[in-house]
């Protein structure tokens, strides 16, 4: 019966709708216009509300003492005086407050002149605008470190403003568009909160990570070989290599590996024994990679220290090879099976009905057919194994070298992770510019998963 | 008899495709009306125009008019979802929702604003006993719709449609999915529904529509090529296509 | 069927080369390899480290000096915290835009440049969220490292999951139901939470609990968002603005620091409670899958 539970919760929202609906008369298929009574009332509860909220005490300063102040004070006074420092409010601080006071009026007058659409987004602002504030606070206390005091805001009704309006903005939006247009915009705007964040995410990187690159100089970050911060010193060719280097042997382990065993689960393993491998690589996949990690910190690298001769430590590439080789298993798996199950089975036929023979058939036919998934496959595994970074750190020794088989090294996750705690200034800039690699490293793998299996479709 | 339903120079595009070329044509009230043509000839899409379903589809273009009871079913101020509660519809396959037949029956009145449980239960039975399932299905209502044979599906999705109560009821092919003898159960029905209700359907089964309509409708790629009594239209047609479109030359 | 019987047709010891055995030897080894590998790092973890998971260490606090207090209280309450919060966040915006992209948008720009970005942000490295995180969630909106501002961060972080395995659910439903509904004179909306959600309700339990397994073992995403505090929470709501680490950064820290034999119980335990939690998440994820197939 959940059917009925979301009915009843819709129906909340629903009833205005359906009024006298079930009248089957023809004059009622023309909507009528509705009843705006509750309508006219909105404007007018709607500025009491600010008004009142403005009254009360908006936000509190920390200066040396604690200052409660009410919304009209943050407008129209223009700041602090404690002793001989003037501390201003800021301007944004401001504008934002004076944006809800300005378009409540404004969102009464629109409504009085029937542009219903203009007083909606009246409302809307006034939802924006303590955000506004807030934004200009925080812009305050960067400029406070000139005259050595410390100021700390906290605030009492933003969250009730943008709350409160949101919600009269979505109930008058209900009136004036009905329910169906305000649901199609909520799901839109929803839609697109993955689209800001990504391009967010995109410009953070680039902001945050340019400056240090163009400090330092593109070649000496890139190209140089010595990653010495407190020596000012800040290239990290070892880090790509070596994660260029961890990747590539994962890859050479992992890949085969992680084919044979789809080929096995399609064409080899009876029905019983596929679905226990299927379901235990899946597993595979859901392993937290802590947990790789310290599989691989107390087997693996214990391991390497003992198997080989003259070792001292076990952490080294080979250790971070093998934990990535692992932890790739289970996308190249999963992917090659799927496109090898693709293949359709007339090739199959044909190539057995020519002689040749099943194992055969499979490495010179099915395989080959397959080719642009299985490539989509290892792609997916390469962003995996650069993006890794908490198994990595665990077994990989974390000492900046150039790599070498048994030797430790610092990938450029790892090292973001390592310093990031401690660092700051050019050092703390220099962990975002790696970070900027490391983004562009997985955007060429993107762009590259996405031709190779675009090119995969239009083939087919 | 009163016309019921007038459609004038009615013209539809999908995108460039020009899928129905000035159809007029009126639908008498209390009748079985006939769409019959071979596929792809637009009998479909033209039924789909009277209860707007043609607006789920993207870049359809409507010009022309729909006059149900002398009101213009594509004006701007026409509430859709009481257009599609007076136009019920019948589809191809028999397409009952996932819930209990009480629910499938009670879900249009439902949606309609009617809460009351003793008034949904007796739209329930009336539904039941004119679609002629009431007697098979009485003792399960609570039971899953899904169990159900493929010609009670059908008959509970005409129940479903006369629910709410419409003037039309539009059929989409209602029986092209479905053995002879619930067929034939439909077609009882059919007769028995347009006392209360105008019905038009889509058929491309002729001796169906020669069975059970009163005047029939013949489509070729998008235009109407004739449209008159069946019994005239099956002893005595009056455009050469027609002809050999019912004697099976093509089609 | 086929397959199988042309294999009988042609199967031919004779025929047999080096080459295909060298193949097929590589077959059985890798397959043989993979469950190896599996086994090994489960039983390993599970064997070091059930004996030391008590019912006191599940609900005894922890503390860096004290011997007596090494339990995981406090990073279960936290795990569950960011796994409420970050799902009670990220839902209703991942099961917005799937409705969106399966039922209202038509092809074109908007719904390409919704695809890309899922398909970016699922590629993203975590260490990359973490650090964004760490900067826009604790810096720029003043949250500091709180478990809030670990859910912010995770949310991005499983968006394309929820919003790619809820849409896969709502585009399976069949579309007979909609048209159906709709010649009912039911509005759009209403088909939606009446008919299309209910369907499609086991592949959205199915991408919740995925959702949950990849939320309970994310570490990096976390290590500079929520913080590595291990106080028992001091209000209900004020724990969500506090600093917390969850298990995954605990058995880090934990197997980070070890140097006794006892201090590596600790981790071994905690790996292991990780690891049951994901097993079981696994498969109720697969129950769910099943029963939606199904259907």
């Amino acid at each position: 019966m959940i059917f009925f539970k979301f009915t009843s919760i819709y129906n909340l929202f629903y009833k205005v709708r359906l009024k006298g609906a079930n009248v089957s008369v023809m004059e009622n298929i023309i909507n009528k216009s509705k009843t705006k009574s509750i309508m006219l009332i909105t404007p007018y509860i709607c500025s009491a509300i600010i008004l009142v909220l403005l009254s009360f005490k908006y936000a509190f300063y920390t200066i040396e003492k604690t200052f409660g102040v009410l919304g009209y004070n943050l407008i129209f006074s223009k700041g602090f005086l404690i002793g001989d420092n003037i501390v201003y409010i800021n301007l944004l601080t401001r504008l934002g407050i004076g944006g809800c006071l300005l378009f409540s009026i404004l969102g009464i007058i629109f409504f009085i002149c029937k542009k219903y659409l203009l007083a909606g987004l009246s409302y809307i602002i006034i939802c924006i605008c303590p955000l506004i504030a807030m934004l200009g606070d925080s812009l305050t206390d960067v400029s406070i470190v000139d005259t050595g005091l410390e100021v700390k805001v906290t605030y009492m009704f933003p969250i009730a403003f943008i709350i409160l309006f949101g919600f009269i903005g979505a109930l008058t939006s209900v009136l004036v568009m009905g329910v169906e247009t305000l649901a199609t915009c909520i799901f839109k705007s929803l839609a697109f909160i993955s689209v800001i964040s990504v391009f967010t995410i995109m410009l953070y990187v680039i902001v945050s990570g340019a400056p240090a690159i163009s400090k330092i100089g593109i070649v000496n970050f890139l190209f140089y070989d010595n990653w010495k911060p407190s020596l000012e010193q800040y290239g990290i060719l070892a880090m790509i290599c070596s994660s260029v280097a961890a990747t590539f042997g994962a890859v050479i382990i992992g890949v085969p590996i992680g084919i044979f065993t789809a080929i096995f689960l399609t064409d080899f393993a009876g029905k019983g024994i596929s679905n226990i491998i299927r379901t235990s690589v899946q597993l595979l996949a859901g392993i937290p990679s802590v947990v790789y990690g310290f599989f691989g910190m107390l087997v693996v690298v214990r391991a390497i220290k003992k198997l080989v001769p003259n070792q001292k430590v076990g952490d080294s590439l080979l250790a971070v090879i093998i934990i990535l080789a692992i932890m790739i298993l289970p996308t190249v798996v999963t992917v090659t099976e799927n496109s090898i199950k693709a293949v359709p089975n007339y090739y199959r036929e044909a190539a057995l009905a020519l002689g040749t023979t099943p194992t055969q058939t499979i490495f010179r036919v099915v395989i080959p057919a397959a080719k642009n998934g299985i490539l989509s496959g290892v792609i997916l595994g390469i962003g995996r194994a650069i993006g890794e970074t908490m198994a990595v750190i665990m077994v990989a020794g974390n000492v900046v070298n150039m790599p070498s088989l048994l030797g430790t090294v610092r990938l450029l996750t790892t090292g973001i992770v390592l310093e990031m705690s401690y660092s700051s200034g050019l050092h703390r800039q220099s962990l975002f510019a790696i970070s900027l690699v490391l983004f562009v490293f997985i955007m060429i793998v993107n762009m590259l998963f996405s031709f190779i299996s675009r090119r995969g479709v239009s083939k087919d | 008899m009163s016309i019921k339903l007038k459609i004038r120079d009615l013209n539809l595009y999908y995108g460039d495709f020009h899928a129905l070329k000035n159809i007029s044509i009126d639908i008498e009230e209390n009748s079985v009306t006939a769409f019959i043509g071979p596929s792809g000839c637009g009998k479909s899409t033209c039924l789909k125009t009277i209860n707007r379903m043609n607006d789920l589809i993207d870049n359809c273009k409507i010009t022309g008019k729909i006059l149900l009871d002398g009101l213009n079913v594509y004006d701007d101020n026409i509430d859709v979802n009481l257009l599609r509660k007076k136009a019920g519809m019948v589809f191809q396959k028999p397409n009952p929702f996932p819930m209990s037949i009480y629910d499938n029956i009670a879900y249009g009145p439902r949606v309609h604003g009617i809460k009351s449980r003793s008034i949904l239960d007796e739209i329930v039975e009336k539904s039941l006993i004119s679609s002629a399932l009431w007697n098979e299905v009485k003792d399960r209502l609570k039971g899953s719709a899904l169990g159900l044979s493929g010609g009670q599906q059908q008959r509970l999705c005409i129940a479903r449609a006369l629910a709410i109560e419409p003037d039309i009821i539009l059929m989409d092919e209602p029986t092209s999915a479905l053995d002879p003898i619930s067929t034939l159960k439909i077609e009882d029905l059919v007769q028995e529904l347009k006392k209360k209700y105008t019905v038009i359907i889509v058929t491309h089964n002729m001796q169906q529509a020669a069975r059970i309509a009163d005047k029939t409708a013949f489509f070729l790629s998008g235009e109407i090529i004739e449209y008159s009594k069946t019994s005239d239209m099956f002893s005595n047609p009056a455009d050469k296509r027609t002809e050999e479109y019912i004697t099976g030359r093509f089609g | 069927m086929k397959k199988n019987e042309s294999k009988g047709i042609i199967m031919n010891k004779k025929r047999v080369s080096i080459y295909d055995i060298i193949l097929q030897f590589g077959v059985y080894f890798s397959a043989a390899l993979t469950v190896f590998v599996l086994s090994c790092l489960i039983i390993y973890v599970l064997y070091n480290g059930l004996p030391y998971i008590s019912f006191d260490f599940l609900i005894s606090k922890y503390s860096e000096n004290d011997e007596s207090q090494k339990g995981i209280l406090p990073m279960l309450i936290n795990t569950l915290y960011i796994v409420v919060i970050t799902l009670l966040i990220s839902l209703p915006i991942g099961i917005g835009s799937a409705i969106y992209m399966s039922q209202y948008a038509r092809q074109g720009r908007f719904i390409k440049l919704v695809r890309m970005a899922t398909e970016v942000l699922s590629g993203i490295p975590s260490i990359i969220f973490g650090l964004f995180g760490y900067t826009v969630f604790c810096g720029l909106f003043k949250l500091g490292t709180s478990i809030i501002a670990g859910c912010l961060t995770m949310t991005i972080c499983i968006l394309p999951l929820i919003i790619r395995t809820t849409e896969e659910s709502l585009n399976s439903v069949p579309s007979s139901y909609k048209e159906g509904a709709i010649a009912l004179g039911t509005t759009k909306l209403k088909v939606i939470f009446d008919i299309i959600l209910p369907c499609a309700l086991p592949g959205v339990i199915t991408a919740i609990i995925l959702a949950i397994g990849r939320i309970v073992g994310e570490s990096a995403a976390l290590l500079y968002t929520s913080g590595m505090s291990y106080t028992m929470p001091k209000g209900f709501f004020k724990h969500i603005f506090s600093s917390g680490r969850t298990l995954t950064l605990h058995l880090y820290q934990s197997a980070k620091q070890a140097n006794t034999p006892d201090a590596f119980h600790i981790a071994f335990a905690t790996a292991s409670v990780l690891l049951i939690l994901i097993l079981l998440f696994n498969f109720l994820a697969k129950v769910f899958s099943n029963v939606f197939r199904r259907e």
